[in-house]
């Protein structure tokens, strides 16, 4: 593995004993005042009064960093793990649930979105027994442009997850710690962790905190970073639907190219055969050529998931689909039946 | 029923002689005389079972009373799917779960009668890894149901090579040995009978009584023609292409070309001789051989994909 930990990522001090409450906090590209942050997270985990960790996973070299992160290494709960820039954010937070041995797994950003504060609820929102809490900034004071892209974002997010989802890119999120372990993230996944969990039937509610009030910075991208976020979300359309079936969306696409390019294709020879009207100047059967051709390749393709997906499925079986309930006595909420 | 267990399941560490396997959707009404039936044919049958009641997310009240007949029947398990994740997944980790060496499946809606069980089980015994029940005068509506389905067994039965009149049954009994080889997902359980036959299985069917609905709703519609459509597809593709991936997409792209290479042929010839134009048989005979190129190299893909998938627990026929 090409990553280098700093201080002791393994420490003695918590004896490889479990934790309550992991706190993961990736540092990528962006990050506001980490020490100030991270003296504010600690003062609200210290009021919850339950015993933590924190993992600074810090992807890429950051020379300006290096004297907050020395500081930080000092203190016994503090675990670093560096990662070459060369790898991307979601695998900096796969090797970050890797190293958390807490019951509850709290993502906060390196950057300000909401108040420090907001760390208890979350934690505390899985106390009933949920598997994620997703942190909602309520009363949002940060620039309105920011506002109505987000509302258009989570518009399609919600489509994709299926349930109305407000607030999943605020980075602040907390996660039962058997369920985030067994997250297996790539590519942009780690924008889009509620969706994937809502996927594998976990329980997630939102819990409405207080927006940092420092985050004011407007938040305007370039053309390129609104179409790969649109990509992401058709990539995990497509991940959640037909993951075990390809054939059902290839085919049905290809089914109807296929069929509608035959269908121009006979018209365009009906007309020549038994019309007189030449071929030459008919852009039509070239549109309808093409289709054909496409209609066939997207099934072919098809046909190609449908094999890989089946090889697979004789290797591997999906982790944590089911759970068998256990015997306990009295269990049933029920009382036994009479006619025993 | 509760104080008969014998020797049954007394010992929890012994694995039962028949398992079976029943996944619930939605079914509150069913649960309890479903499983309260199954078990008076079972102990009937004075062997060792156990019942797998699978959950399927139901979002009525099935799970508590499952939980609650689990409580006062020690031979029930109970499985919970986390969402609503279809039959089939169902079904898989009830197999995936149980310990008999014989399994039976069945539906939770109360249409299949458990008194065919111990009928299954003796022709398994009598040499079977699969028996399949075939619904006997199905009470089911006619239009929506019952034609749809003869045409599909027909069809699905012409297409893989394994005439069973009625693959849609739940109800079957399988040799726990070949279900260790079985790994069904998204809606496989309609193909249980022609995956068995590539795992290598014997299989057979019976005639078995069948119910209306007790209560509660049926979960079909005809919306699923295309999926089974679809399905039926991979399955003939899987069927030549998991043992010889390659040919298995080759052939029909030698074919093709073959094809596309006689109509470019024709077009010249006719055209040369009548001097028509060589538009339509040429254009023909070029998307043909277009096709042969696109399934010549998707063969060498598939070759690929599943090279990299190792040896499968599959090949022949490894029962004993």
């Amino acid at each position: 593995m090409n990553t280098r930990a700093m201080g002791n990522p393994d420490r003695a001090s918590l004896g490889g004993e479990k934790v309550e409450v992991s706190i993961l906090i990736p540092v990528g590209d962006f990050y506001d005042n980490l020490a100030e942050t991270h003296a504010s997270f600690r003062a609200s985990c210290r009021s919850l009064g339950r015993s933590y960790e924190f993992i600074y996973v810090v992807r890429g070299d950051h020379p300006s960093l290096q004297k907050t992160l020395q500081l930080l290494e000092q203190e016994p709960e503090v675990r670093i793990l560096q990662v070459p820039r060369t790898y991307n954010e979601s695998f900096a937070l796969n090797e970050g649930l890797r190293m958390a041995r807490g019951q509850v797994v709290l993502t906060l950003p390196a950057y300000d979105t909401v108040v420090p504060e907001a760390l208890a609820d979350l934690v505390m929102a899985l106390d009933d027994g949920t598997d994620c809490a997703v942190a909602v900034r309520a009363q949002r004071r940060d620039p309105l442009f920011n506002r109505i892209q987000a509302w258009v974002f989570h518009a399609l997010v919600s489509r994709v997850a299926g349930r109305p989802l407000r607030d999943i890119t605020n980075g602040a999120q907390a996660i039962r710690g058997e369920v985030a372990r067994r997250l297996t993230l790539y590519g942009e996944q780690h924008r889009y962790v509620p969706i994937l969990l809502l996927a594998r039937g976990c329980s997630l509610k939102e819990v409405e905190v207080a927006q940092s009030p420092r985050e004011r910075k407007l938040r305007m991208f370039g053309p390129r970073i609104y179409i790969n976020r649109l990509l992401d979300l058709a990539a995990i359309f497509f991940l959640l639907r037909f993951t075990q079936r390809p054939l059902r969306f290839f085919g049905v696409f290809g089914a109807g190219f296929g069929v509608f390019g035959l269908a121009i294709c006979a018209v365009v020879s009906y007309q020549k055969l038994f019309g007189g009207q030449s071929l030459a100047d008919r852009p039509a059967l070239l549109l309808g050529v093409l289709l054909i051709v496409l209609g066939l390749q997207t099934g072919s393709l098809g046909l190609l998931g449908e094999l890989m997906v089946h090889l697979e499925a004789q290797r591997t079986e999906e982790p944590g689909a089911t759970e068998e309930i256990t015997p306990s006595p009295g269990a049933g909420t029920e009382p036994p039946p009479a006619g025993g | 029923m509760q104080d008969n267990p014998e020797k049954a399941n007394s010992n929890s560490g012994e694995s039962p002689w028949i398992s079976v396997v029943i996944p619930f959707y939605n079914e509150e009404a069913n649960v309890r005389p479903v499983i309260e039936e199954v078990m008076e044919v079972l102990t009937g049958m004075g062997r060792t079972f156990e019942i797998l009641a699978v959950d399927d997310g139901s979002s009525d009240d099935t799970l508590s009373r499952l939980r609650s007949i689990k409580a006062a029947h020690r031979e029930v398990r109970l499985l919970r799917m986390r969402r609503n994740s279809g039959q089939t997944a169902a079904m898989q980790a009830g197999f995936q779960a149980c310990r008999g060496r014989v399994v039976i499946s069945m539906d939770g809606d109360g249409q299949n009668d458990p008194i065919a069980i111990p009928l299954l089980i003796e022709r398994l015994e009598a040499g079977h890894d699969l028996v399949c029940g075939w619904r006997h005068q199905r009470q089911d509506r006619l239009v929506t149901r019952k034609i749809p389905s003869w045409i599909a067994n027909r069809l699905i039965g012409f297409l893989t090579g394994v005439p069973i009149h009625d693959n849609g049954c739940s109800l079957k009994a399988y040799d726990a040995r070949l279900l260790r080889r079985l790994r069904l997902y998204s809606d496989q359980h309609r193909f249980i009978p022609a995956l068995s036959s590539l795992a290598g299985a014997r299989i057979t069917e019976v005639k078995v009584p069948h119910r209306a609905r007790m209560a509660g709703e049926s979960k079909y519609g005809l919306s699923r023609t295309y999926k089974v459509l679809l399905d039926v597809i991979t399955l003939v593709m899987l069927r030549s292409a998991l043992n010889r991936p390659s040919r298995a997409f080759m052939i029909p792209g030698l074919l093709l070309g073959m094809a596309g290479l006689l109509a470019v042929l024709a077009g010249v010839v006719s055209s040369l001789q009548t001097g028509s134009s060589l538009v339509v048989l040429s254009g023909a005979g070029f998307l043909l051989l277009f096709a042969a190129g696109n399934f010549l190299t998707l063969g060498l893909l598939a070759e690929l994909a599943r090279n990299k998938a190792g040896s499968l627990a599959r090949p022949g026929r490894r029962m004993a």
